[in-house]
C-alpha cells in the first residue's frame, strides 16, 4: 500500500511539474547567499584566504558550525584580526615557503572557524580544536589572543593552543590523500591504547617511542603528532625528547623509545620528501623562524 | 489519487497562492525589513535581559545601537567583565538558519558576560546570543533563544529619552541596592520581616526575584504578595536609602549591618565550617586582641585564627595564614580559592558579611575580599616555607574548609 501511494505520488508530481513548465525557477537560492555588507576585516580575510587559497575565514560564532553541546562565546573583532595574521604567516606561509601556494591550497581546510572561548567539556576540561573531515577546522580561546602574546613563553602557548592543531590536522588530510609507509605502524605495534591515552604520561610515551600520550590513540595519529610536534619546536627540543624516551628508569629499567622516535621520524620525512615533495627540516625551519617574527610584526593593522 | 491532482493542478494556478512570493524571497524581505528597523530606531532599543533555560539569571538593562554596516554599540547598567555604563561594538548579523535569527556574532563583554562559559561553570549564565526574531516592528522585537528558548523584548527607545542620564540614575539604584544586604520589610508601619539583596536577587524569606533598576527604582520581575497586594514597583528615595512600594504602604528599610569592636570583643559568638569530607563543625568562640593583632579561637584554643578588623564595613576578615607543621615539618596554610585557582596572594581573604537576621540570632556568612569572585572557601595546602608561599613550593593538598559562618546570639 505504501508502495503504491509512492508511486501515485511520483505520478502526480510530473505532472505537477509538467503543467507547470511554463513558469521559470525562482533565481533565489534557500542557502545563505545574502552578502551582508563587508566591513575591513571580512574584505582582508577575502582578499588573504578566501582568493588566495579558497578558504573561509569564519571570525563570527556561526552555531551552525560549532558544537552545539558546549556553551560557547564569539570571538573578539580584534583579537580574531591578530590571530588571522598569525595563521597567515606561520601556518600558511611557511606552507607556501617550502612547498609552494598551489601545495597548501590544496592541503588545508577549507573552513577555518574561530570562537572566543574554550569549549569546557562537562569536568571543566577543555577541547583545544576539532576538524571534521579536513573540511572546517574550529580554533578555541581566540579571545586569550592579547593574553597570550603578552607573555614571554608567547609561542608556546600559541603552539599548544593552536599550532598544534593546525599541523596536526594537516597531517591528516597529507595521508588521507597519499598513504604513508606501511612499516610505521610496525614500529611500536602493540602499545596503541585507543581511548585510554590520556592516562598515561608523556615520559611513558616517549620511553615508548611516541612523541605525545595522543600519540597512543591509533597510528594515524601518532604519525601526525610527530609532524606536528616537530615542526612547533627546534632541534634541542626534539633531542631532549629522544633522550627522554631512551631514558633508564630509577630502578635500572632501561628504555629505547628515543630510538623508535628516530626510525619513526624517518619515514615521516622521507614521505614528506617523496610523496609531497618538501623537507621536514625546512618546513621546521620556516616554521620556527616564521614564529619568532611574530614579535615584531603588526598584527592589528589590516594591509 | 484525485485529490492528489486536484491539489497538484491548483499549485499551477498563480492567483491562488497563499503566499505572493517564494520563501526564500519573504525570508530575504524579512532580514533587510528587520535590519531597517533595527538601525533606524534613532535612539536605539532597550533589552530586558534574562539567561537561564527558566530565567534563572538576568536583571540588565541593556541599550543596543545597530549600525547599518553590521556593528552594534551596547552599554549596560550592570557590570559584567567591564564597568556599568561602559559602552563597547561588536558586530550583529541577520541570519536565515532556523527562521530569521538575529546573532551577535562577535564578543561583547556586555552581552556575552550571559552566556561566557568558564572552567568551573562551563554552562556560564547560560544566556543566548542568538535570536529567532518572534515579531518585529518599529516599537518592539520579540526575541526568543536559539538554544535555550528563553523569550526576551527589546523596546525602542522613545527619541526624547536621555540614555545617558537614565543609566546614570539606573547604576545608581542598583549599586544602592547590592550594597543594601540586609533590609527590613515595613508594612502599614509593622516590620513584617528581613529580606535581603543577594546575587542580583531580591529575597524575602522563600519568595526570591530578579530585579531591574528603573530611573526611579527598581522593578521585581516577579511581583511580590504581602498581605492582598501584589507589588513590583518601588521608589528610591537617595536620602534615606529606602525603597517605598508604589500604591501600597511597604517599605523596604535597609539595615546597618556593621558591628562594632566591641560587639566582636563581648558578644558570644560561633563559628561552623564544613571540612573536604563534609564534615560541618560548630564551635563556640572568643575575640581577643594581643599584640595589636585580633584572633578568634576556641574555649580549648586547639583551634585559633588570625583576623583583623575592618571598620569601614563593621566586618572581621581571614587572610591566607599559616595554620600549623605537619608532622614532615612542613607548614600548613590556608589559601584562597575561587572555584579554578587557588591563591598564594595574602591580600585576598573573606570578609564576614550579616546574612539574616532571626529572633535569637545575627547569622554571618563571608564574602570575598580584596579581589571578586573567591569562594567562601579556604584550601589548606603544606609548603616547605611559612613566609608568604610560592605556589612552587606547594608539598601536599591537606584539607577543604568551606561555608564558614559566624553566629551572634542575640
Amino acid at each position: 500500500m505504501k508502495r503504491f501511494l509512492l508511486y501515485t505520488m511520483i505520478g502526480c508530481m510530473s505532472l505537477a511539474s509538467v503543467s507547470c513548465s511554463d513558469e521559470s525557477l525562482d533565481n533565489k537560492s534557500i542557502f545563505d547567499t545574502a552578502k551582508t555588507e563587508q566591513n575591513d576585516f571580512d574584505k582582508w580575510i577575502r582578499n588573504n584566504f578566501t582568493e588566495p587559497y579558497n578558504v573561509e575565514v569564519v571570525y563570527k560564532l556561526n552555531d551552525n558550525i560549532s558544537d552545539y553541546d558546549y556553551d560557547l562565546a564569539p570571538a573578539e573583532y580584534s583579537q580574531s584580526i591578530e590571530l588571522a595574521k598569525i595563521i597567515k604567516h606561520v601556518w600558511f606561509g611557511a606552507y607556501d615557503e617550502v612547498a609552494g601556494v598551489d601545495f597548501t591550497r590544496q592541503l588545508v581546510p577549507r573552513t577555518i572557524h574561530f570562537v572566543g572561548s574554550p569549549a569546557y567539556n562537562d569536568d571543566g576540561t577543555m577541547v583545544l580544536g576539532t576538524a571534521e573531515g579536513g573540511l572546517v577546522i574550529t580554533l578555541y580561546m581566540v579571545n586569550y589572543m592579547d593574553y597570550f602574546l603578552s607573555q614571554e613563553d608567547y609561542m608556546e602557548r600559541l603552539n599548544h593552543y593552536y599550532f598544534k592543531t593546525m599541523h596536526h590536522e594537516f597531517g591528516h588530510i597529507l595521508h588521507q590523500k597519499k598513504p604513508y609507509d606501511t612499516n610505521f605502524q610496525k614500529i611500536t605495534e602493540g602499545t596503541y591504547v585507543g581511548g585510554d591515552w590520556y592516562q598515561y604520561s608523556e615520559k611513558t610515551a616517549r620511553q615508548l617511542g611516541y612523541i605525545s600520550p595522543y600519540s597512543r590513540n591509533e597510528v594515524n595519529d601518532d604519525f601526525v603528532e610527530l609532524i606536528a610536534n616537530y615542526v612547533t619546536h627546534d632541534q634541542e627540543w626534539w633531542d631532549a625528547a629522544v633522550a627522554d624516551g631512551n631514558s633508564t628508569d630509577k630502578d635500572g629499567t632501561t628504555h629505547n623509545g628515543g630510538n623508535l622516535l628516530e626510525e619513526k621520524l624517518a619515514i615521516v620525512k622521507t614521505y614528506c620528501r617523496n610523496s609531497w615533495g618538501f623537507e621536514l627540516d625546512e618546513l621546521r625551519d620556516a616554521v620556527q623562524r616564521r614564529s619568532k617574527e611574530l614579535s615584531t610584526m603588526d598584527l592589528t593593522t589590516l594591509n | 489519487m484525485v485529490a492528489v491532482l486536484a491539489l497538484a493542478q491548483t499549485s499551477c494556478s498563480s492567483d491562488d497562492r497563499v503566499f505572493d512570493d517564494s520563501s526564500a524571497n519573504r525570508m530575504e524581505n524579512a532580514l533587510n525589513e528587520y535590519k531597517e528597523l533595527l538601525v533606524s530606531a534613532e535612539n536605539g532599543w532597550k533589552l530586558e535581559m534574562y539567561s537561564g533555560e527558566n530565567k534563572e539569571y538576568g536583571g540588565a538593562n541593556i541599550f543596543l545601537n545597530f549600525k547599518k554596516d553590521g556593528t552594534v554599540s551596547i552599554v549596560s547598567d550592570y557590570s559584567t567583565g567591564v564597568k556599568a555604563g561602559t559602552t563597547l561594538t561588536s558586530n550583529y548579523e541577520l541570519l536565515k538558519t532556523q527562521g530569521p535569527i538575529l546573532s551577535f556574532s562577535t564578543y561583547n563583554d556586555i552581552l556575552h558576560y550571559w552566556s561566557e562559559p568558564s572552567s568551573s561553570d562551563v554552562d556560564g549564565l547560560e544566556g543566548d546570543y542568538e535570536f529567532i526574531v518572534v515579531s518585529a516592528s518599529d516599537k518592539e522585537f520579540v526575541l526568543k533563544g536559539k538554544k535555550r528558548g528563553v523569550t526576551l523584548h527589546m523596546h525602542a527607545v522613545d527619541k526624547n529619552y536621555d540614555v545617558k542620564s537614565a543609566l546614570t540614575k539606573m547604576i545608581a539604584v542598583r549599586n544602592s541596592c547590592s550594597k543594601m544586604k540586609l533590609f527590613e520589610v515595613i508594612y502599614e508601619n509593622k516590620t513584617l520581616g528581613v529580606g535581603k539583596f543577594s546575587g542580583g536577587y531580591f529575597q524575602i524569606d522563600d519568595f526570591k526575584s530578579l530585579y531591574f533598576a528603573t530611573e526611579t527604582g527598581i522593578r521585581l520581575a516577579n511581583p511580590v504578595t504581602i498581605g492582598s497586594a501584589q507589588i513590583s514597583e518601588f521608589e528610591y528615595d537617595s536620602k534615606s536609602g529606602i525603597l517605598i512600594a508604589k500604591d501600597v504602604n511597604l517599605n523596604i528599610k535597609p539595615i546597618d549591618t556593621r558591628v562594632p569592636l566591641s560587639t566582636f570583643l563581648n558578644g558570644t559568638w560561633y563559628f561552623m565550617f564544613d571540612d573536604a569530607e563534609g564534615e560541618e563543625y560548630v564551635m563556640p568562640v572568643k575575640f581577643a586582641e594581643s599584640d595589636g593583632q585580633l584572633y578568634m579561637y576556641n574555649r580549648e584554643k586547639q583551634f585559633e585564627l588570625k583576623v583583623s578588623y575592618d571598620a569601614s564595613t563593621g566586618s572581621v576578615v581571614v587572610q591566607p595564614q599559616v595554620l600549623s607543621m605537619d608532622e614532615s615539618g612542613n607548614y600548613v596554610w590556608m589559601l584562597t580559592y575561587n572555584g579554578s585557582s587557588i591563591f598564594v596572594n595574602t591580600s585576598y581573604g573573606l570578609q564576614s558579611s550579616m546574612v539574616n537576621i532571626t529572633d535569637d540570632y545575627y547569622i554571618f556568612s563571608f564574602d570575598s575580599y580584596g579581589t571578586e569572585g573567591l569562594y567562601n572557601t579556604f584550601v589548606l595546602y603544606s609548603f616547605k616555607s611559612g613566609k608568604a608561599p610560592e605556589v612552587s613550593g606547594a608539598v601536599e593538598y591537606k584539607d577543604q574548609w568551606s561555608n564558614f559562618a559566624l553566629v551572634l546570639v542575640k
